[in-house]
């Protein structure tokens, strides 16, 4: 006996492999890392946690984290996650610091400094020691014209913090500072790869 | 590593706005229309022009830092003021305008020269413009919207005195009609919902009787909120119940051009 076997072939592959090149194009792909990838180094920013004296905080990572975007460039298919905050290429990269406007940097050596400049604080006065200059603050019962004792709340800086002392040490002066650069302040171009690659997995279903 | 790109989202909201002195204070100031003061730099109290311009452009330069070369180095610096030289901009600015509070307020918030008003000051207007940028950029693009439909709010800032705001997404959940948004809180603890809810927009209105809101379906939602909102996936999003896995995900309802130019 002889038979024959008819085999109908439909093409079922090509609109799925349509489908997943659709979910691959260079518009999708961006619209899937970009916020991944930002939303990691948002995290990791977030993650380097506050001062190392325990003083309390500026809130400094916190505002790199809310200034941190995703760019998309049409042009080369590439991501750019970019973190618009003064202060976190200083922290990655390190260098010296020198004073722009002023004679000298005024380093604040104190909890009631801490994020401040001088200029936030009335009466400041030099002292110069063999450690160092400084600047200085009398003690909170400094009175106004009028005999009055000036509340502790219009000698600026962080008043909760305040002792009560005869003197308060503001800040220490100096020509300039050299910080050693930290690449950990933010995660590696390895760890964002990764981070792209899962959600890229898991999206293209 | 690059250098930055600068975050245009942010920028483009922030330079749409436009100055709107006011003496009123802050309760007379939520009694405005929110796309009146979506759309403004203004300050309770504050009827001086050019301290709100300045204040415009201090908050341009702490979104948009430069890079530039300064006379004799060879290395690129950033440019741009932080928050502590930021204050002293503003209240230099202050001075020039002849401002001097009023014994009687003097140091307070009340005192637009006070480091607490000039903290408040900064920070709302710089945090307005970031969160304005990042809901322009989370809800323009439809291929960003279907990949990630929802949203969490998280906390970016530990508080000394953290406000409920557990308490306030359950009241904005029931006045926005969302019970997925209601159920991903007390099922999983997490209080995300989707992008398209009305949650967010209750959220900045301060529904339950908050008065210390912006009026704005993005973050900061309140004065000093230390929260924000973080993405979240479309696989996470269909594990929280807040839809299904083919279901067709929502932009939020604000229309974006409102935020920017």
């Amino acid at each position: 006996m002889s038979t024959a076997y008819k085999v109908s072939v439909t093409d079922n592959a090509t609109p799925a492999i349509d489908a997943k090149l659709a979910q691959c194009s260079p518009a999708r792909l961006r619209a899937i890392v970009g916020p991944a990838c930002a939303k990691h180094v948002r995290t990791h920013l977030l993650g380097n946690g506050t001062n190392k004296r325990g003083w309390p905080s500026t809130h400094f990572w916190p505002d790199a984290a809310r200034s941190t975007s995703w760019f998309a460039n049409a042009s080369d298919s590439t991501v750019i996650i970019s973190i618009n905050k003064i202060g976190v290429r200083q922290r990655y990269y390190g260098g010296t610091i020198t004073p722009v406007k002023a004679k000298a940097l005024a380093i604040p050596i104190s909890p009631v400094s801490y994020g401040h400049v001088p200029a936030d604080f009335p009466g400041l006065f030099l002292l110069r020691t063999k450690k160092g200059a400084y600047l200085c603050q009398g003690g909170s019962s400094e009175k106004n014209t009028r005999g009055r004792v000036r509340g502790q709340k219009l000698a600026g800086g962080n008043k909760s913090r305040r002792q009560t002392a005869a003197l308060t040490f503001l800040f220490k002066l100096v020509g300039s500072v050299t910080q050693t650069g930290d690449q950990s302040v933010v995660p590696s171009a390895d760890e964002l790869m990764q981070v792209a690659m899962t959600r890229i997995t898991e999206a293209v279903k | 590593m690059l250098d930055a790109v600068p975050f245009k989202e942010a920028i483009a909201n922030l330079q749409k706005k436009n100055l709107l002195p006011l003496n009123l204070d802050s309760a007379q100031i939520r009694q405005l229309e929110a796309a009146l003061r979506r759309q403004s730099i203004f300050s309770a109290d504050t009827t001086i022009t050019g301290y709100l311009e300045e204040i415009k452009k201090t908050v341009a330069s702490i979104i948009e830092p430069k890079q530039v070369t300064r006379e004799g180095m060879t290395q690129t610096v950033t440019d741009g003021f932080n928050p502590a030289t930021a204050r002293a901009n503003l209240r230099a600015t202050l001075q020039r305008f002849g401002y001097k509070p009023d014994e009687a307020i003097a140091g307070t918030i009340k005192d637009l020269s006070s480091d607490a008003r000039l903290n408040l000051v900064v920070k709302t207007n710089t945090e307005l413009a970031q969160g304005a940028g990042h809901f322009i950029q989370q809800n323009m693009d439809p291929d960003v919207v279907d990949e990630y439909p929802a949203l969490e709010l998280v906390r970016y800032e530990e508080k000394a005195v953290p406000r409920d705001w557990e308490q306030r997404w359950r009241l904005a959940a029931s006045v926005a009609g969302d019970p997925a948004a209601a159920a991903a809180l007390e099922l999983n603890g997490r209080m995300a919902a989707l992008k398209s809810s009305g949650i967010w927009q209750a959220l900045g209105d301060g529904e339950g009787g908050y008065d210390d809101t912006l009026g704005n379906p993005f973050p900061p939602f309140a004065f000093n909120s230390g929260m924000w909102t973080e993405e979240v996936s479309r696989k996470e999003a269909v594990d929280l119940g807040l839809l299904d896995d083919d279901e067709k995900a929502e932009p939020a309802k604000l229309d974006l051009a409102e935020l920017f130019a």
